[in-house]
């Protein structure tokens, strides 16, 4: 299928994020309750963010440990996107990991009715990142 | 400036952000290479990044000194808005301090040509936060 700009467009709630190896064995990296949302805009901007449901940081004064687990426990990056054919590329202009700054993500995209599922290969080029966003 | 929900639908990039006191002295927020952007979805959805220009994490080994440092330089939060005359109010359902989730923040805007100027008091109740943004090219 290919995909047409106004697909994307608007707002997008995480359903489902779970890495499968090619056994198949399938991981929530963070847990069958992570929240998130990516967006869409018209003028060519998107963000993405993927959290995990239990977090937690002391409101007052917390220790580095503590706010090292806030960042590991949250994923966002935002930046311009393109389409081709089925897929997306983002091209991260900010991103709360700044080695993640300057670096182009591409993700084939499968519509399925309210849902948009995002498959990619990691980076050991076997394990497969699936992500499925539903409609807001 | 008379605006609407119209003038603010996209993407917006952050071209200052700082506090001013009671005597109208300027402190920036994020050193004096501030990057980031605000979004807003005629959906109904929106997300703001502001971040210092400067961070750096090394990319393997990194320890809990250096996730903690990337952590105080990058604010990052996303939900809902509404507008209501010149106040917008960003509906926080995800952000980077988890503190914030559930938690509303109103911002009065001005509109300056291709600027979009929120102001608002700061965390200490006293000091004015200010933070301009730029039509994103």
């Amino acid at each position: 299928m290919t995909l047409s700009p106004s697909d994307l467009h608007g707002a997008w709630a995480l359903d489902e994020w779970y890495v499968e190896s090619e056994d198949g064995k399938r991981t929530a990296p963070f847990g069958r309750n992570a929240q998130g949302a990516i967006m869409y805009t018209e003028d060519g901007y998107m963000t993405a963010i993927v959290s995990a449901a239990e977090r937690f940081l002391p409101a007052d004064r917390p220790g580095d440990a503590q706010k090292a687990e806030a960042f590991s426990t949250y994923f966002n990056y935002a930046g311009r996107w393109t389409i081709d054919g089925d897929s997306v590329t983002h091209r991260i202009e900010h991103a709360l990991d700044p080695n993640l700054v300057g670096v182009e993500m591409t993700r084939a995209i499968d519509h399925q009715g309210n849902r948009m599922i995002f498959t990619g290969t990691m980076s050991d080029g076997k394990t497969q990142n699936v992500i499925i966003w539903k409609r807001r | 400036m008379n605006f609407g929900r119209d003038d603010m639908i996209g993407a917006w990039t952050l071209e200052g952000t700082f506090v001013e006191d009671a005597d109208g002295k300027r402190t920036p927020t994020w050193g004096d290479n501030p990057k980031g952007i605000i979004i807003y979805t005629a959906d109904g959805h929106m997300t703001a990044i502001t971040r210092r220009g400067d961070r750096t994490l090394p990319a393997s080994g990194s320890s809990a000194d250096d996730k903690a440092a990337a952590f105080d330089t990058y604010l990052n939060y996303a939900g809902r808005w509404s507008l209501a005359a010149n106040v917008v109010t960003h509906h926080i359902q995800h952000a980077r301090d988890p503190n914030w989730v559930g938690s509303d923040r109103d911002r009065t805007i001005d509109f300056q040509g291709d600027r979009m100027v929120f102001s608002g008091l700061a965390g200490d109740g006293k000091t004015n936060a200010i933070i301009i943004w730029r039509r994103a090219q």
